[in-house]
């Protein structure tokens, strides 16, 4: 479902050239879990950032479902997130000004989706997650496992193909890492979505089916794990 | 989802409550502000314009060729001979208009009282609530009175067919119609409406300043009847350079500034002047609105950038931001209404205008204020909109908080903006009131302290008595009665152009008695005042010049005593002025004085050439009482009194001579008072948007204050370093806006002859104003952040 081709990403500073990203060339296909990994500053984040399109890359081919997302417009790419690309993220990024059900509902709310289905996916995500009892709670009066999974359920809920996780247990305890790694393996397993991480741990990375390992911008390993 | 934004716009308006205040208090100041303004303004564009015939009617006036001076003086009848002679002029009236005293049964009242005919009736939509409109007026001797005075003068409510003694006309007046009160938008009032006598035939001997207007027939236009007019100059014998002009009922409140308008009207001027500064005002609350929304909403970058990964497209996210900048104006305006509802007489009054909230307020003002406050909405949320939409979430994800890369970024220009505002604006204020302080202070060459004057002309015979018996009051020290009408008119001129070397000679005469230099206080400097120890003084020309052949006569005028001010002396070139003859055409007389300059009319005209000449045993003209006493009030009560036993039936008019001088500045004064208060509010403005600027610097610098403070940098230090990126705007605010302050303020003071030099005070003294406010503003905040444990800032990391 992914395809990249030669990708590089570098910063011209006074004409000297830093580079961030060289020559990646990778596949990645419809439900594998894909950890990259890598020390601080090898690139694994903009790695992800230009995966998420959040990042363009200088140079290279990046295919998404078959298209070509280089020469994507705007509007194309926002059909891409509302429909395919969940988003997990370190810091969780809940918006703090509303409660747990409305930051579920809000991706539901871009993808036009009518006000009963709403009600009935919310209602079905917090009963699956188990946090029905916090849904009009407010992110502030969570914990920060629990709020990584109003983070997870928010990806989830719009169903998408692949979810792109940024150290998604970074900032979590041991056992509230564990939860969410288990909860990313089923959700792999289950219901085949693919996910991507990016993690420092060599334990949550055994939780995926491959691991790429990114050192001073290329790739150095692409290895498959067997658990 | 509008309703999610709606809930997330209200959460957020209710967690920062500091900004949420400040923004709303700056943004009802700023628009009460313009909607008061707003209110002024329709007003002042409204004068007239509640007649029906607005359009069609036209006052007729004079063109000089020469100088373009516009005058209402025009021959009696000139409006009835364009009846007669253009066929679409349908209707003429004229209206003399002054304050009469009226006696109904035994009361007196001074009242308006309009002088016309049945035309006037027609042209004008002057409703009657009794009475014929048909036919009111056309007999003689009835008078139309208002519904006001109709109720104060006969209370029983029994009107129509009473009668009413008009003091100039010593004969009754039946009543045959009442009419609703003018509207105050009119540049006419009057109680009374009687019919007029002046002649129907044109007349160019007979002068008057009673306006005259006529009515064009709809659908005629006024250029054809000026074409028409053309051909009646020759034959009706225009004087040479004489064309006559029309104009339009609507254009006299606002365009029209002759000498002689039937009231003081207002001017274009300043209804551009409030228009600029209801628009600065509202940019700088706007402003303060964009700068702090920025500033807040850059603590938003997350919500923006989880937004646009889970699908928002950048017009939505726009529309989510506008629709929060509405949701504070809607607030904003519900207050707005309420609050210039008790705002709008009260800043009416101090712009020197009395007008009820009911005749301001009308609908055409509500609906042109909304549509402003949804402009003034728009703009102000756009920016943030178009800025907020545009982060791209890779940063704002990444706890990008938006220090604006460039050193003086579009923030800081709009502050720079601003401020400039604020410093013209007090830099006006203090050159306005440096002027108004000289005006009061001047040294006029006369004394108008301890001096009383009345503007009644006609008190008659019993002045001598009158005037006996004041001065056996130890606190009168002297009374003159003379044709000087301060600040008005001095009581006659003449012009003429000299034969033998063609210069022109213009001179204004006072006819005074012998008590009048001494009463005002002119000092003589060469010769001596009137006197009747001198029998040249005493003699009585007029009675001696009776029966003797014109030689004679002119012989015996040479000997006139005048004395003359020193403009004269220098207009006329006389070397040594005492004993000189003066055999002008105008002006012929023996100089017996020389009195200083003294400015008898208002200080935005050069002292003229004036010779006072002596009227002996006169009994009309204007009164001078000059008292010796501190306690003016008293004496004025006491003089009153005397007054009363003299001229039984005539109300006294007195008024302190420096209050009736200041009159003249009505305009500058109003001027002043409208910028101090701009002045004001447009500083305050700045001020709490730099205070909200500086709470949102403080939050976003805590880590590096406490990082500085741990590298030993003092409290002194860290406040000079808050304080000077602001410092450093408001310098260049009041420097980009010191040219455009000077420049305008001495295009102002140059309307003044009399006028004060634009010194560097006032401009450093706005920028000192600027920058102590600042200092102030910046420091009482950033003092507890400054004072705080570094550790606590650096825990956050």
């Amino acid at each position: 479902m992914i395809e990249l081709k030669n990708i590089e990403k570098y910063y011209a500073n006074k004409g000297v050239k830093s580079y961030i990203l060289r020559h990646v060339t990778t596949t990645i296909k419809q439900g594998e879990f894909v950890s990259i990994m890598g020390p601080s500053g090898a690139g694994k984040s903009t790695l992800l950032n230009i995966l998420g399109m959040l990042e363009e890359p200088t140079y290279g081919e990046y295919n998404f479902m078959g298209e070509d997302v280089t020469a994507m417009n705007e509007r194309k790419r926002i059909e891409l997130y509302r429909n395919h690309i969940g988003f997990v993220f370190q810091a969780y990024h809940l918006i703090d000004e509303m409660t747990v059900a409305e930051n579920i509902e809000a991706p539901l709310l871009y993808k036009k989706i009518p006000g009963s289905e709403r009600k009935s996916r919310i209602a079905d995500i917090l009963d699956r997650f188990n946090i029905v009892a916090k849904k009009d709670l407010f992110p502030n009066q969570l914990s920060g496992g629990q709020q990584q999974l109003v983070g997870i359920a928010r990806a989830l809920v719009a169903q998408p193909s692949i979810i792109l996780a940024d150290e998604p247990t970074g900032n979590l305890q041991s056992v509230q890492a564990e939860q969410i790694m288990d909860l990313f393996k089923k959700l792999n397993e289950e219901e085949n979505i693919t996910i991507l991480q990016v993690t420092h741990s060599e334990k949550n990375a055994q939780y995926g089916n491959r691991i790429l390992t990114i050192e001073d911008g290329v790739i150095k390993e692409d290895v498959k794990v067997n658990s | 989802m509008l309703k999610l934004n709606l809930k997330i716009a209200l959460r957020n308006i209710w967690r920062h409550k500091l900004t949420t205040t400040i923004k709303l208090v700056g943004l009802i100041i700023g628009l009460s502000t313009v909607v008061v303004l707003i209110a002024y303004v329709m007003f002042e564009l409204s004068f007239d314009r509640h007649h029906q015939n607005a359009a069609q009617i036209y006052r007729l006036q004079s063109i000089e060729a020469k100088t373009h001076k516009q005058n209402i003086q025009l021959p009696s009848g000139l409006a009835e001979m364009l009846l007669r002679e253009i066929p679409e002029v349908e209707k003429v009236t004229s209206l003399l208009a002054y304050n009469e005293q009226v006696k109904v049964g035994d009361n007196l009242f001074k009242k308006a009282l309009l002088t016309t005919d049945h035309a006037f009736f027609e042209m004008f939509s002057m409703p009657l609530i009794a009475g014929d409109l048909k036919s009111v007026l056309n007999a003689p001797n009835t008078v139309v009175v208002s519904a006001t005075f109709a109720k104060t003068a006969f209370p029983n409510g029994n009107v129509l067919g009473q009668s009413i003694l008009l003091e100039n006309y010593k004969k009754p007046f039946q009543v045959v119609g009442i009419m609703k009160d003018v509207p105050k938008a009119s540049h006419f009032h009057g109680d009374l409406v009687i019919k007029s006598d002046l002649g129907e035939e044109l007349n160019w001997r007979a002068y008057s300043s009673v306006p005259q207007y006529i009515q064009i027939k709809k659908g005629a236009s006024i250029e054809l009847v000026q074409q028409k007019l053309k051909s009646l100059y020759k034959k009706y014998k225009f004087p040479e350079g004489l064309s006559l002009d029309f104009m339009p009922l609507t254009k006299i409140h606002l365009y029209s500034h002759t000498t002689e308008e039937i009231e003081a009207n207002s001017d274009i001027k300043y209804v551009y002047i409030f228009s600029i500064v209801a628009f600065f005002i509202l940019l700088i609350a706007i402003v303060n609105f964009i700068n702090l929304t920025v500033a807040a909403s850059l603590k938003r970058g997350k919500e923006i950038g989880v937004k646009k990964v889970m699908g928002a497209s950048v017009g939505q996210l726009r529309m989510q931001f506008l629709s929060e900048s509405y949701l504070y104006f809607l607030f904003a305006t519900i207050l707005v209404l309420i609050l210039t509802y008790d705002l709008i007489p009260l800043i009416g009054s101090k712009m020197g205008i009395t007008i009820s909230l009911r005749e301001l307020v009308n609908a055409k003002t509500i609906w042109i204020s909304i549509g402003v406050i949804i402009i003034a909405g728009f703009v102000s949320g756009l920016y943030p909109a178009i800025i907020l939409s545009r982060l791209m979430p890779v940063k704002t994800l990444k706890g990008y908080t938006g220090h604006t890369s460039g050193k003086f970024g579009f923030k800081k220009i709009l502050m720079v903006f601003q401020f400039s505002i604020s410093a013209f604006l007090i830099v006006c204020t203090l050159i306005i009131y440096a002027q108004l302080k000289f005006i009061k202070t001047k040294n006029l060459g006369f004394d108008q302290n301890q001096l009383i004057v009345s503007t009644y002309n006609q008190l008659g015979k019993n002045f001598t008595s009158f005037k006996a018996q004041l001065l056996q009051n130890k606190d009168i020290r002297s009374v003159s009665l003379s044709s000087f009408d301060p600040g008005n008119a001095f009581g006659g001129s003449s012009s003429w152009t000299n034969d033998n070397d063609t210069t022109n000679y213009a001179v204004n005469f006072i006819f005074a008695d012998f008590d009048f230099v001494k009463t005002l206080d002119i000092k003589t400097i060469k010769g001596r005042a009137f006197s009747t120890k001198y029998g040249g003084d005493t003699f009585d020309y007029e009675k001696a010049s009776e029966n003797l052949p014109i030689k004679e006569v002119i012989k015996l005028n040479n000997q006139k005593p005048i004395l003359l001010n020193e403009a004269a002396v220098k207009a006329f070139n006389l070397k040594k002025p005492i004993d000189t003859i003066l055999k002008y055409g105008g002006l012929q007389g023996k100089v017996v004085g020389v009195v200083s300059n003294f400015n008898g009319m208002s200080l935005h005209n050069e002292i003229k050439p004036v010779a006072i000449r002596l009227s002996l045993g006169s009994t009309s003209g204007y009164l001078y009482i000059k008292t010796n006493t501190q306690d003016l009030v008293a004496t004025k009560a006491k003089i009153e009194d005397i007054w009363k036993k003299h001229f039984q039936g005539i109300l006294p008019d007195l008024q302190f001579m420096d209050d009736h001088l200041q009159q003249l500045y009505m305009a500058e004064m109003r001027l002043g008072s409208i910028f101090i208060s701009f002045a004001a509010i447009a500083i305050f403005l700045c001020c709490i948007g730099l205070f909200g600027m500086v709470y949102f610097d403080l939050e976003q610098r805590t880590k590096e204050i406490a990082v500085r403070k741990i590298l030993g940098a003092s409290i002194k230090d860290l406040l000079a370093l808050l304080n000077g990126s602001f410092i450093k705007v408001v310098l260049v605010a009041n420097l980009i806006i010191w040219p455009v302050a000077y420049y305008l303020t001495r295009e102002w003071l140059n309307s003044f002859y009399y006028r004060i030099e634009i010194s560097y005070l006032p401009f450093i003294l706005a920028l000192l104003l600027c920058v102590l406010l600042t200092l102030l503003t910046v420091s009482l905040q950033a003092i507890r952040t400054v004072k705080k444990s570094p550790v606590d800032a650096l825990k956050y990391e």
